[in-house]
């Protein structure tokens, strides 16, 4: 082989690594070990009044309805069980990982969902080795808190503008999706600026290489959710019902 | 599951408290040092340990160890390679008028990362490999993690297990019923079954919570919890432990 044919070998090579790997990693965690100490502290700090908040409405939630906590727990392992899922995908036949925090985002409201999130997020990290300790605070502000928060902007935005529901719900358990992996992009940019370009580049970098796994799930996520709440509205009224209480509390709460 | 590992772990029956301060003391050092060599050495000796104490078949070693390889690989790839006009001084390789390169700097950096990526994983593996998630609750309790917190950390761990049970006998029934000739069938099997698997959980909860009010619950769970004594030998070895990894650290 000449010069040049070697050279496009080996770019071609390290294309069809990319492609090849990318869906099989689940790229919304950020791993162990990765980020500097000071972005592990400063993300687990940016967490912590977000986590505060939520931890007083569970604990008011929990002394008004003691059975309220056994709910929270279901809805916290059905998190992790959704998360643990491998849904496939089109893309080459691969699979991965949904969030599942849209899901219980529109469900328990998002500051409930963030507490959830982060001790699903612990057991990842502790027994699947998705994730890990010190980059607990990155992985949580991307997953447990920015996402929910904004699925649920989006649901209620569509609830006021009469959007119906299964449009809303879709687009709210999506657009989180994304945003979550926007938000990990720019984490793992502002910790690794390029070389060439600084921080935007970089964060370009990681939203190119991540747009081709996310895009396609984001979408399914949101159709599964969207087909999930539709069944739940159809024959389990009665349960919603159920946990329609702390909808209600949240609302009391927030005011 | 790493659990099931744990609990066979010949470290079992150490104490939890004195577990976790070497995996999370040992993972804080390597992540703020940051060094090929320190990373390499905490990597050999962590996975000395895991070997002589964590038995498991092949299969399950070679899963623990591909999966982060592969993670790591791909984002260090991310981090290494720049698209730029012109080449830098590492390597480059061209795609038409713009080249993927990068520089010898980067390269080292992205091999220190990359190393101190593994050496923290076999931290953590070292952790979840010895001491079974109910033990590191009672390492959150002497912590003062907030008891309400832990009661839910409790209970949704049971939890996962009953809901991965019903999801994954709910998965093989629509199997059987061709739930998986296309795309479109796939899609609303997956959300018939999380619709129907939400459902359960709030069933399966309605009862729980009346079995646990039959037995007198009172918004609290006390499980006897047994922690063994850290010996004053252990204690020693630790304090030497950190004594020597910090000054290895100053001095590499």
């Amino acid at each position: 082989m000449s010069v040049k044919q070697k050279r496009n070998f080996v770019s071609m090579l390290v294309i069809a690594i990319m492609f090849g790997m990318t869906p099989a990693v689940n790229a919304m965690h950020i791993m162990e070990g990765y980020l500097p100490p000071k972005y592990c502290i400063a993300w687990g700090i940016l967490c912590i009044p977000f986590l505060a908040a939520g931890f007083v409405q569970i604990k008011k939630i929990v002394s008004e309805h003691r059975r309220a906590l056994l709910i929270l727990a279901m809805a916290g392992a059905y998190t992790f069980v959704l998360s643990s899922l491998k849904i496939p995908s089109l893309v080459n036949g691969s699979s991965s990982h949904p969030t599942g925090t849209g899901l219980g985002a529109v469900l328990f409201g998002p500051s409930i969902m963030s507490i959830l999130g982060v001790i699903v997020l612990l057991f990842q990290a502790l027994l699947l080795a998705h994730g890990g300790l010190t980059t607990l605070g990155a992985n949580t502000f991307s997953m447990a808190i920015a996402g929910p928060f904004l699925s649920y902007g989006v649901y209620k935005l569509g609830e006021k503008i009469n959007l119906p529901k299964v449009v809303s719900v879709f687009l709210a358990a999506a657009l989180g999706d994304l945003f979550t992996y926007c938000i990990t992009s720019f984490q793992l940019a502002l910790a690794y600026p390029s070389e060439v370009g600084g921080i935007a580049a970089s964060a370009e970098k990681f939203l190119g290489i991540f747009a081709v796994t996310q895009i396609p799930l984001a979408v399914i996520e949101g159709i599964v959710t969207a087909l999930v709440i539709a069944a739940l509205e159809n024959y389990a009224k009665s349960e919603l019902e159920d946990i329609g209480y702390l909808k209600t509390n949240i609302a009391k709460g927030g005011n | 599951m790493m659990d099931k590992i744990a609990y066979s772990s010949e470290l079992r029956e150490k104490n939890p408290c004195f577990k976790a301060a070497f995996a999370v003391g040992t993972l804080l050092l390597c992540i703020v040092k940051r060094n090929l060599l320190f990373s390499s050495f905490i990597l050999i000796g962590m996975g000395l340990l895991l070997k002589t104490y964590v038995k498991t078949s092949l299969h399950i070693w070679m899963h623990l160890i591909v999966v982060p390889i592969l993670f790591v690989f791909l984002s260090t790839i991310s981090i290494l390679i720049n698209i730029s006009k012109e080449p830098l001084s590492g390597f480059a390789v061209s795609i038409g008028s713009i080249y993927l390169t990068a520089s010898k700097e980067g390269i080292k950096a992205a091999c220190s990362l990359a190393m101190t990526a593994f050496a923290s994983i076999s931290c953590l593996y070292f952790l979840s490999l010895t001491t079974p998630m109910m033990d590191l609750l009672m390492v959150l309790k002497v912590i003062h993690c907030p008891s309400l917190i832990i009661e839910l950390i409790l209970l949704i761990y049971r939890f996962i297990f009953i809901l991965e049970n019903t999801a994954s006998s709910i998965h093989t029934a629509q199997k059987c019923r061709l739930s998986e000739t296309n795309y479109r069938t796939l899609l609303s099997a997956w959300s018939q079954m999380l619709a129907v698997l939400f459902v359960l959980a709030l069933k399966r909860s309605r009862a729980i919570y009346n079995a646990m009010e039959a037995r007198c619950y009172d918004g609290k769970i006390d499980v006897l919890l047994e922690m063994s004594q850290v010996t004053m030998k252990e204690k020693w070895m630790l304090c030497m432990y950190f004594c020597f990894m910090v000054s290895l650290s100053i001095w590499l």
